[in-house]
C-alpha cells in the first residue's frame, strides 16, 4: 500500500526530473469521435463518416482536444492504481497551463494511441507559500509509432513543509 | 460566401455570438469520461478541494472555447479546417457550473503554409471571460484555414 500511494502522495522535493511514465493506450471508435465532435467540434469531419470522405481528411477524425483529454484521462486512471483510496489527499495539484500543444497527424476511427509523460523541469517558484510547478512533456503515439500530438504541462506539486 | 485564408487580416476580432453556460451535468458527464477526479464529479468532495465547489475540467474549458470559436467562423462562412496547435494556453480561474462564458478571438499572424495541402495558417488570441468579466482562460490558437488561390497550390 505504501508503495501504491507514493507516487501520487509526494512532496514537489520528491518528484525527479526524468521520471517517465507510459500511461497505456485507447482505441478511439467511431461512436465516441461523433459523440465528441456533435458536443464540442460539430464539423462533418468529425460528425459524419461519409460527408468527412469528401474533406482534405478523406474521413472521419478524431478532434484533436478529444485526443489530449484521452491523454488526461489515461493519466488519472494510470495514477489511481497508485494510489488506491488517495482521492483528494494526494499533494499534486492542479493544472496551470500548457505550451506547444501540437496535434501532429491525424488519428482515424480505429487507431490505437499510446499515452506517454515525462518529468522535465521544475520551476524555481512557489505559489501561494505551497505550491511548486513541475513541467512534463507528454506524448501521444499511434500504432504505427508515430507521433501524433505532443504538449508541455504545468501543473503544481506541494512543497515538504519541513523545507 | 466563403472567406478563405486571404480574405482575413492580422487584426481581425471575433466575438462569440451566445454566451454559453455550464450546468453541473455538463461537467460531470465530461468528467466521467476524460478528467475523473473528485472536483470535477462530487459536488461534495468539490468543496472541500483547493477549487471550493464543482468546477469545469480545463481540457472541457478548452475544447468549448474552441466550440465557441468555430460556431462563430462557420456563422462567418471561414473555411476553417481545424487547430494545428495551441502555442500556450493558461487556465486563469476555475469555472463553475452555472458561470456563463463567453470568447474574443484576436488575430495576430497569418502563416501561408501548414502540413496539409492548400491550407494556412491563422495564429490568434483568444480571451475566454466569465460573466463576471474575469479572465478564466487565455489560449494562443493556429487555426487551418483554406486558401483559395491557384498559385498557392502544392
Amino acid at each position: 500500500m505504501k508503495d501504491k500511494t507514493f507516487i501520487r502522495n509526494r512532496w514537489f522535493e520528491d518528484i525527479p526530473i526524468g521520471e517517465f511514465h507510459v500511461f497505456g493506450s485507447h482505441t478511439f471508435s467511431e461512436l465516441e469521435i461523433i459523440e465528441f465532435g456533435e458536443k464540442y467540434a460539430p464539423e462533418v469531419y468529425h460528425t459524419d463518416p461519409l460527408k468527412a470522405r469528401d474533406t482534405i481528411y478523406k474521413g472521419l477524425i478524431v478532434p484533436g482536444w478529444q485526443i489530449t483529454s484521452m491523454w488526461m484521462r489515461m493519466m488519472v486512471k494510470y495514477m489511481e492504481r497508485f494510489a488506491e483510496g488517495v482521492q483528494d489527499g494526494r499533494r499534486n495539484g492542479a493544472g496551470l497551463g500548457l505550451q506547444n500543444l501540437i496535434w501532429h497527424k491525424e488519428v482515424y476511427p480505429g487507431h490505437t494511441i499510446t499515452f506517454t509523460h515525462e518529468i522535465i523541469k521544475k520551476l524555481d517558484k512557489t505559489i501561494k507559500n505551497k505550491w511548486g510547478i513541475i513541467r512534463s512533456r507528454n506524448e501521444a503515439f499511434n500504432q504505427y509509432n508515430e507521433l501524433v500530438m505532443s504538449f508541455t504541462a504545468d501543473i503544481l506539486a506541494e512543497k515538504d513543509p519541513k523545507n | 460566401m466563403t472567406i478563405y485564408w486571404e480574405d482575413l487580416s492580422v487584426g481581425d476580432t471575433f466575438i462569440s455570438e451566445s454566451n454559453l453556460t455550464i450546468n453541473s451535468e455538463d461537467i460531470i458527464e465530461f468528467a466521467s469520461k476524460y478528467d475523473p477526479q473528485p472536483y470535477h464529479l462530487d459536488p461534495s468532495a468539490a468543496e472541500a478541494s483547493i477549487f471550493g465547489g464543482l468546477c469545469a475540467s480545463g481540457w472541457q474549458i478548452s475544447a468549448l472555447t474552441l466550440r465557441m470559436i468555430s460556431d462563430r467562423f462557420r456563422a462567418e462562412e471561414i473555411a476553417m479546417m481545424g487547430l494545428a496547435s495551441v502555442e500556450k494556453l493558461r487556465w486563469e480561474k476555475a469555472v463553475f457550473a452555472g458561470d456563463t462564458l463567453s470568447v474574443k478571438v484576436n488575430l495576430i499572424e497569418k502563416i501561408s503554409t501548414s502540413r496539409l495541402p492548400k491550407t494556412g495558417i491563422i495564429i490568434a488570441e483568444a480571451l475566454v471571460r466569465n460573466h463576471k468579466n474575469e479572465s478564466v482562460a487565455t489560449l494562443t490558437n493556429s487555426f487551418l484555414i483554406s486558401i483559395k488561390s491557384e498559385d498557392h497550390e502544392r
